[in-house]
């Protein structure tokens, strides 16, 4: 089953004994079957907040408000039960660190027939031979002898195809990779994103995926929503944000990529100042105090979101249609 | 896997060796001729001569120690100096009463206290949560022998439901088992207590660990998070912490023996050491540190079974 996956108006707030800390705030965003959509900012700008909101995995001190609209459902409005029942079904979470995302005593294959519970119609036989047809197709050999081992005989970069493996097993219509290749070395890195590209060929869901890497997101995606301080500042197709970035946080974003610089550089460049304390967010624009472009309104008022063609949007002052 | 067995055996046996060496060494220090302690004083010189030569007590302490462990690997732990029967029969009749009640306390104990410890996790932060911690507490604090004379004086003295003293009649079953329900609820309560904190904090860690993140995200039911993908690896502790137990769990056998006047070995070692009957005392220490030596190995060995990452360290 496949269908549509909206966010409107989303806010996450967790409560802490500091106060609370507003992780999300008024976050739209959309993503259509057969789609590819990348999250990038830079860390605490809440790409796993919005994910783990979306995979409804919140922790309990987490408020939600706002909607996210899964094939017609308002998951943000399920009880406990029902969103459990569409973890690991219709929604899959391939997660960020492949090096403790798997139950250490227990095995490989043991852990992937139990990850397929939902499916009621298979015997145990059924589902390992799944499991190896599967591990098969994210390119481990020798998949049968594999399912036996624990997770720490194999390596990270089999660790992290044993995860997309397990998350392609419930054939989820939602299929989120938070950070897939963050605790990857380079080599396996390019290996990976040439797994997901090969994948997404004959996957009609939906994919997104979490990255502070503008290669990978540059490589995998179809369309990019680029987070600040737990907004979206601008969303677009990704040729639009690579090469014609409206925003400023966007623009010193890609000045700030070592892979696109022509010459060797004495000193790398980086946005001068730090993120607002989310627990007192600015009245207005997050990004006004790093902002060289910032003007009279921008401490003050919130920016709109400026619609700059049919898919591309930027929410700042300067920005103009 | 073989070789840590190997290596976890040798030790044991060294701790063994070092046991009665202590023991002997006591024996030695401790002030006073033990055939006077144990005759009374006006017992003749010839008398005393006599009883000191039937406990070996006229050689000297290292010849003691060579004897007692040459004669221990034929089978022969020595002879009882009053009744003269082998202290091994005395230990092997003694001893099926103390396991059964052991065991029986302990298997009562885990059974209860890590299903508990299990429902504080799943309800944590709830009510129920805090009365089983309040109530763990309250188990651990007090003494099995303030238990088991509270439960002589209501189930025995005042209601009469359970037989107050002895092991029950020989193959009567029903006999057996109602005289060992008090002895062991005595011991078993404070260890419930044990185990369910045990189990609840070591899990309460588990549980915020990345791989419990991912079998959720999976939406596995919680009891099924709870009982298979935490308790494997929180269950680790808690057993070392039962291995450990074992001994005081043995320890506390001796005052609960003593309250129920229950046969023994708790009962037998209480009523050697105040006879000075040394051979009894010596094979009665050796069996029950053999015993708790290869429970403490059984328990290594199946804490490397239940983790695969413990087992490959030790098999190269």
């Amino acid at each position: 089953m496949t269908g549509s996956l909206s966010a409107i108006d989303l806010s996450v707030r967790y409560e802490t004994p500091h106060g609370a800390v507003h992780a999300l705030r008024h976050v739209d965003i959309e993503a259509h079957p057969g789609e590819v959509i990348g999250i990038v900012g830079e860390s605490g700008c809440g790409k796993s907040t919005l994910v783990t909101a979306l995979a409804n995995l919140l922790p309990a001190n987490a408020r939600i408000d706002g909607s996210i609209s899964y094939n017609g459902v308002d998951l943000a409005k399920l009880d406990a039960h029902h969103q459990r029942l569409l973890r690991g079904d219709e929604i899959a979470l391939v997660s960020q660190d492949p090096m403790t995302a798997f139950n250490p005593v227990l095995t490989i294959g043991d852990q992937l027939v139990d990850f397929q519970h939902h499916r009621k119609d298979l015997g145990r036989a059924q589902k390992r031979a799944r499991i190896a047809a599967m591990l098969g197709r994210v390119g481990i050999a020798d998949a049968e002898r594999r399912m036996n081992s624990y997770p720490h005989e194999l390596s990270g970069g089999m660790r992290q195809r044993v995860a997309i493996a397990a998350s392609l097993l419930t054939d989820p219509g939602l299929l989120i990779a938070d950070e897939p290749t963050t605790a990857l070395d380079v080599t396996m890195e390019a290996q990976i994103i040439h797994l997901l590209r090969e994948l997404r060929r004959d996957y009609n869901g939906i994919i997104i995926v979490v990255s502070h890497h503008l290669g990978v997101i540059a490589e995998l995606c179809d369309r990019v929503y680029v987070m600040y301080a737990g907004e979206v500042v601008e969303g677009g197709e990704v040729d639009a944000i690579f090469h014609d970035a409206r925003h400023p946080y966007t623009q010193a974003l890609l000045a700030c990529d070592p892979a696109r610089f022509h010459e060797r550089l004495d000193r790398l460049p980086t946005i001068p100042g730090s993120l607002p304390n989310l627990t007192q967010p600015p009245m207005g624009c997050v990004y006004a105090p790093r902002c060289d472009r910032a003007f009279a309104p921008c401490g003050s008022v919130a920016p709109p979101l400026v619609k700059l063609s049919a898919s591309h949007v930027a929410r700042c002052h300067a920005v103009t249609p | 896997m073989l070789a840590y067995a190997v290596k976890r055996i040798g030790l044991g046996l060294l701790i063994l060796v070092l046991v009665m060496i202590a023991m002997y060494a006591a024996v030695f220090l401790v002030p006073g001729d033990p055939a006077t302690v144990a005759l009374g004083p006006r017992a003749t010189p010839e008398l005393k001569r006599l009883l000191i030569e039937r406990m070996g007590l006229d050689q000297p302490v290292w010849w003691q120690i060579v004897e007692f462990f040459r004669n221990a690997l034929t089978g022969n732990l020595g002879y009882d100096v009053w009744s003269n029967r082998p202290v091994s029969t005395l230990v092997l009749e003694a001893l099926p009463n103390t396991l059964i009640l052991g065991l029986t306390a302990l298997t009562v104990a885990l059974l209860i206290g890590v299903p508990l410890g299990c429902l504080s996790v799943m309800r944590r932060g709830t009510t129920a949560d805090a009365i089983i911690g309040v109530l763990s507490v309250g188990v651990i604090a007090v003494p099995s022998f303030v238990v088991a004379i509270y439960s002589l004086l209501l189930f025995a003295v005042t209601l009469r439901w359970l037989p107050a003293i002895g092991a029950g009649e020989a193959g009567d079953f029903v006999s057996q088992a109602k005289a060992l329900i008090m002895p062991a609820a005595a011991i078993a309560l404070g260890w419930i207590g044990y185990i369910a904190r045990m189990v609840r904090a070591s899990m309460m860690e588990v549980m915020g660990e990345p791989h419990i993140r991912t079998a959720r995200s999976f939406g596995l039911p919680e009891w099924k998070i709870v009982s298979k993908y935490a308790l494997r690896i929180a269950i680790i502790p808690t057993i070392s912490l039962v291995a450990v137990g074992l001994g005081s769990i043995l320890s506390s056998a001796v005052f609960v023996e003593a309250v129920f006047a229950r046969p023994g070995i708790g009962k037998l070692i209480t009523d050697a050491v105040n006879t000075r009957n040394y051979p009894v005392v010596m094979g009665t220490v050796l069996i029950m540190t053999a015993i708790y030596v290869s429970i403490t190995i059984a328990a290594d060995l199946l804490i490397a079974r239940l983790d695969p990452r413990v087992r490959d360290v030790f098999r190269g």
